[in-house]
C-alpha cells in the first residue's frame, strides 16, 4: 500500500512541476505590410523576411522575434528599412487533429534606418513601439514540421499614431529545448 | 533603524528577549524566501524591538523581523501571549512558489498600531522589482498619484493629500522627512527633492517605507509624510549586483518626418544605471555601490517654458555618486555607518522661486544609525553629516540659488522601562551663500513615549530659535464586536522658520517667522471578516499664517487601504483618499492606486499598477495653472534566469497613452518602455 501511496504522490507532484521551456520551436517566413496607415500615403512596404524562437511557457508560448523589409517611396521621400524586434505570448484556442489556432498580444520594437545623406548624425536611426494582437494559424505537415500564418493588427505609437497589419507566413520546425538553456532560463 | 529580531525553529525572540510563542506556522525554507508586510502597523511580531516591525522573512530555520525604526515604541509593545497584531499580515514567500501567510490572530485588545495602518506601506525587492524602480527617484510613484510634482520626472517636490506643493504655497519647513536606516538624510534644494544624491544606490536597498500622513518622527514634527530607505546587508562572502535600465519615450515622428505630419523628436529615459559589491565577515559587512541615471529634456512644452534660453540649456539632466556602507551586529544590536557623494546637474525648477534655472548640485553625506546596548540598557541612535552645495551651470538662465547648506543632526533614544521612552536630537543647519554672512542655527528637541495596554501617548517638544513647539500623539484601540476600531489625534507645532526653513532661496535667512501647525483626528476601522482591508476617515486642518498654505479651513478625507493574498499567488494592493475642498488644490482632492503581483509559470513575475487622481490647480505667481488629474496604468514583466542570478524586465509605462503630468508647465509623459537587466551574483537574499 505504501509504495501505491508514493508513487501517486511523487506522479502528484511531477504533474505539479513546471514543463516550460521543454520546447524550442524555430520558424522563418516571409513578412508583408499590407496596411500601414499614412506612411502608404507617401511609402510602399515591401515583401521582407522574419524569424522567431519560441518556447513554452506554462500554457502558453513566448517568443522572440526578428523582421527586416523595406519602404520603397512613392513621392520623393527617402527609402527606409524597418528591423523589428518582437516579444510574443500567445495561447493555443483551438486545436484539431493537425491545424491549431493560437492567439495573443505582440510587443514590437520598430526601427526605421533612414537612406537619408542630408540628415546628420544621430537621426538616421528612429526606435518606436508597437503593440498588437496576433492570430495565428498552425498545419503540422509531418513531425517536426509545421506551416505556419500569422497576422497582427497593431497601432504604431509614432506621433501620428498608426494603425497596421503585418501578415508572416512559413515553416517552423518543433525540436527540444537543449538542457543547458532550459537549466538556464529556468 | 533597530535590529532585527533572530530565532530558530517557530519561535521568535525578540531583540528585547521577549519570546513569540510556538505553535506559530511559520516557514522555513532554506532560500528564495521573501517577506512581504501586507499590512503595516507599527508593532514588530517580535515584542521587544524598539520601532516598528513591518516585515518578515525567513532564512533556514531563522525568523527574523525587520524594524523600520518608524516610531520607538516601549519593549512591551505587544504581550508575550499576543503572537501579532491582528493587522500584521506576514506573507512568507518561497522560490517553490507555496506562500505561507502567516495572519494574527484576532486580538483579545487591539494594539496602538491599528490607528496607523493607514497610510503605511513597505516596498522588499520584489515588489521594487514588479514596479520597474531603478532610481531612487522612482520612489514617488510611492505616494498617492498626484501629490508630486516635477517638470521633468527626474526631481520631485512633495505635497500630499493635505499638504500643498511647496511651489504653489511654500510654507516653511520642508514637510517631508527621508531617512536612510533611520539616519535623516537632506536631500532636497528649496523644496525639489533629488533623491539621486542620496548616499545609496538602489541596488543596495533591501526596503523602502513610505507613510503618507502626519507624524511626529523622533521627535520631529513632519507634516506630509516620510520615505525610509533600508539598506540590505550582505549574505554571501562576497557578492556583486549590476542593474541596467534603458527606456524609450513614444511618440517618435518616424517616417512622417518627411511630411505635414511631423512633428518633434522625444528622446530616450535613461540609462538608469546602478551597481554594488558586498562583503561579510562574521558579524561585520561591507557594500559599495555607484549609480548613474540620466533622461533627456525634449518635452515641447518644457522647450517653450525655457524660451530663447532653451539651446543654452544642457538638453539632459543627469546624476551620478558612489556610496558604501558598513554594518556590524551582534545578536541584539545593529549599527550601520554609511556615507557617499551625489552630483546632480541640469535644469530645474526651483519651488521656492517659481524658476527655472540650470545647477550643478553636489551632496555629501556621512551618517551612522542603529541599536546599541550599555549594560542593560538598549538605545537606538543616528547621526548625520550633510553638506548641499549648489553651484551655478552655465546657460543663460539666471541663477539665484547658489548657496551651500549644511546639517549636523544627532538622536538617541531608549527605553526605560516597559512603558516609557525617552529620546533626545539636536540639529544644527548652516549655511553660506554669496552676499550673505554665514549663518546657523541649533534645534534642540526631546519626546516622550508611554504606552499602556492599548494606549500610547507621544510628546514631544522642540526648541527653535527662542520657541518652544510642542507636538504630542495620542493612540487607541479597541475591539468592538469583531471590528477593530483604532484612534489618533495628533497636534504639529512648527514654525516657518524652524529646521531648515528659515534658509531662503539664495542662502540668507528669512526674516519671516510665524506659527504654522497641523492637526489631525484619524479614526481607523478593521474589519475582522476582511481582515485585508482598512477603512478610515479623518479630520484635518492646519493654521498657516496668510497666504501660506491656507487659512485654516478644516479638511475632512476618508479612504482605505487594501492589502490581500490570492492563493498564494497574487499579491494584491490598493489605497484611495478623498478629501473635502481646500484652500490650495495642488494637490488632488481624489487619489487612488492599485497593483497586482503574480508568480506565473516560467519563473516570471508579471505585475500591473495603476494610478488615478483628480485634476490640480496650482498657484502659481501670475496665474492658476491645471493639470488633468493622473490616468495611469503600467505593466511589468520581470524574468528570473540562471537561478535567480539574472533578471530580465520590461515595463510599459502609461501603456493607454494617456494624459500624464506632474506639474502645469511640466512634460507630457506619452507611453513608454522600458527594458532592464539585473545581475545578482549570488542572488540576493534578505538575511539576518
Amino acid at each position: 500500500m505504501r509504495p501505491l501511496i508514493a508513487m501517486a504522490l511523487l506522479a502528484a507532484t511531477a504533474g505539479a512541476q513546471d514543463s516550460s521551456y521543454s520546447a524550442l520551436r524555430l520558424r522563418a517566413a516571409v513578412v508583408r505590410n499590407p496596411i500601414a496607415g499614412h506612411i502608404t500615403d507617401d511609402w510602399n512596404p515591401g515583401t521582407g523576411v522574419s524569424g522567431e524562437a519560441a518556447t513554452n511557457v506554462g500554457k502558453a508560448e513566448l517568443s522572440l522575434g526578428f523582421s527586416h523589409l523595406g519602404y520603397d517611396p512613392k513621392t520623393g521621400k527617402p527609402p527606409y528599412k524597418a528591423t523589428m524586434f518582437s516579444l510574443t505570448a500567445t495561447r493555443q484556442v483551438i486545436a484539431r487533429s493537425r491545424v491549431s489556432v493560437d492567439g495573443g498580444g505582440r510587443l514590437t520594437d520598430y526601427r526605421m534606418d533612414f537612406d537619408d545623406p542630408t540628415v546628420g548624425q544621430g537621426l538616421e536611426t528612429e526606435e518606436e513601439v508597437m503593440l498588437s494582437a496576433v492570430g495565428r494559424g498552425r498545419l503540422r505537415v509531418r513531425r517536426p514540421w509545421t506551416l505556419f500564418g500569422d497576422v497582427s493588427y497593431g497601432v504604431l505609437m509614432l506621433g501620428t499614431k498608426t494603425h497596421t497589419v503585418f501578415v508572416n507566413a512559413g515553416v517552423e520546425y518543433d525540436g527540444r529545448m537543449p538542457d543547458w538553456l532550459r537549466n538556464f532560463l529556468r | 533603524m533597530v535590529p532585527r529580531a533572530e530565532s530558530s525553529g517557530t519561535a521568535t525572540e525578540g531583540a528585547g528577549g521577549t519570546a513569540v510563542p510556538d505553535g506559530v506556522p511559520l516557514a522555513t525554507e532554506a532560500a528564495g524566501l521573501r517577506g512581504v508586510a501586507e499590512t503595516l502597523a507599527t508593532e514588530s511580531v517580535c515584542a521587544g524591538t524598539t520601532g516598528v516591525g513591518g516585515v518578515c522573512a525567513t532564512t533556514g530555520g531563522t525568523v527574523c523581523v525587520e524594524s523600520t525604526g518608524f516610531a520607538p515604541l516601549p519593549h512591551a509593545a505587544i504581550p508575550p501571549n499576543i503572537v501579532t497584531d491582528k493587522n500584521l499580515l506576514i506573507t512568507i514567500s518561497v522560490r517553490t512558489l507555496r506562500r505561507l501567510a502567516l495572519a494574527g490572530s484576532v486580538l483579545l485588545s487591539a494594539t496602538p498600531a491599528l490607528a496607523q495602518r493607514s497610510g503605511q506601506r513597505t516596498w522588499r525587492r520584489e515588489d521594487i522589482a514588479a514596479r520597474g524602480w531603478h532610481r531612487l527617484g522612482d520612489i514617488v510613484a510611492a505616494l498617492p498619484p498626484g501629490t508630486a510634482g516635477s517638470i521633468d520626472g527626474f526631481n520631485w517636490q512633495l505635497g500630499s493629500m493635505s499638504v500643498p506643493m511647496p511651489e504653489s504655497r511654500s510654507s516653511g519647513p520642508s514637510a517631508w522627512l527621508f531617512r536612510i536606516d533611520g539616519a535623516r538624510i537632506p536631500v532636497d534644494i528649496n523644496g525639489l527633492w533629488m533623491f539621486d544624491l542620496a548616499p545609496v544606490a538602489m541596488t543596495q536597498v533591501d526596503s523602502i517605507v513610505v507613510s503618507t500622513m502626519p507624524m511626529i518622527i523622533d521627535g520631529r514634527p513632519v507634516r506630509g509624510g516620510s520615505i525610509d530607505v533600508f539598506t540590505r546587508r550582505p549574505a554571501a562572502p562576497v557578492s556583486v549586483t549590476a542593474d541596467y535600465q534603458h527606456g524609450d519615450e513614444s511618440g517618435d515622428p518616424g517616417p512622417y518626418r518627411y511630411t505635414p505630419r511631423a512633428n518633434p523628436n522625444v528622446e530616450k529615459l535613461g540609462p538608469f544605471t546602478s551597481g554594488a559589491i558586498g562583503v561579510r565577515r562574521s558579524h561585520v559587512a561591507a557594500d559599495a555601490g555607484a549609480r548613474y541615471t540620466s533622461l533627456n529634456i525634449t518635452d515641447q512644452q518644457v522647450l517653450a517654458d525655457l524660451g530663447s534660453a532653451s539651446p543654452s540649456v544642457q538638453s539632459d539632466v543627469n546624476a551620478s555618486g558612489g556610496s558604501g556602507t558598513i554594518t556590524t551586529w551582534t545578536d541584539s544590536s545593529e549599527q550601520k555607518t554609511f556615507g557617499g557623494r551625489g552630483r546632480f546637474t541640469g535644469l530645474t525648477l526651483v519651488p521656492s522661486t517659481h524658476q527655472l534655472e540650470t545647477a550643478r548640485v553636489i551632496g555629501g553625506y556621512g551618517a551612522s544609525a542603529g541599536t546599541a546596548r550599555i549594560g542593560a540598557l538598549k538605545l537606538r541612535y543616528a547621526a548625520t553629516r550633510a553638506e548641499l552645495d549648489t553651484r551655478p551651470q552655465t546657460s543663460s538662465l539666471p541663477f539665484t540659488i547658489g548657496h551651500t547648506r549644511a546639517l549636523t543632526d544627532a538622536l538617541i533614544d531608549a527605553p526605560i522601562s516597559r512603558f516609557l521612552e525617552l529620546g533626545a536630537g539636536v540639529t544644527n543647519w548652516e549655511a553660506t551663500a554669496s552676499g550673505f554672512a554665514s549663518v546657523s542655527r541649533v534645534e534642540g528637541r526631546g519626546w516622550a513615549s508611554l504606552n499602556v495596554h492599548d494606549v500610547h501617548g507621544l510628546v514631544a517638544m522642540s526648541v527653535s530659535n527662542n520657541n518652544v513647539l510642542p507636538s504630542a500623539e495620542l493612540r487607541a484601540s479597541r475591539l468592538l464586536g469583531t471590528t477593530a476600531v483604532g484612534i489618533r489625534a495628533i497636534h504639529l507645532s512648527t514654525r516657518t522658520d524652524s529646521d531648515d526653513g528659515w534658509i531662503g532661496p539664495n542662502g540668507g535667512p528669512i526674516a519671516t517667522s510665524k506659527a504654522l501647525s497641523t492637526d489631525e483626528l484619524r479614526l481607523t476601522l478593521d474589519p475582522a471578516n476582511f481582515s485585508w482591508l482598512t477603512g478610515f476617515t479623518r479630520v484635518w486642518r492646519a493654521s498657516y499664517p496668510d497666504g501660506i498654505g491656507g487659512d485654516g479651513r478644516w479638511q475632512f478625507g476618508a479612504g482605505l487601504q487594501a492589502g490581500h493574498d490570492i492563493a498564494n499567488r497574487v499579491l494584491l494592493h490598493a489605497a484611495a483618499e478623498a478629501v473635502s475642498r481646500r484652500d490650495d488644490e495642488s494637490t488632488p482632492g481624489f487619489s487612488a492606486s492599485g497593483d497586482a503581483s503574480m508568480h506565473a509559470p516560467g519563473n516570471f513575475l508579471l505585475a500591473a499598477a495603476a494610478g488615478i487622481s483628480s485634476e490640480t490647480t496650482w498657484d502659481i505667481p501670475g496665474s492658476n495653472q491645471s493639470t488633468r488629474g493622473i490616468r495611469r496604468l503600467d505593466l511589468s514583466a520581470n524574468k528570473s534566469m540562471w537561478h535567480d542570478r539574472a533578471r530580465a524586465q520590461l515595463v510599459l509605462r502609461n501603456l493607454f497613452n494617456t494624459a500624464e503630468r506632474y506639474h502645469p508647465l511640466g512634460a507630457q509623459w506619452n507611453l513608454r518602455t522600458h527594458l532592464a537587466l539585473t545581475i545578482d551574483l549570488p542572488p540576493y537574499r534578505s538575511t539576518p
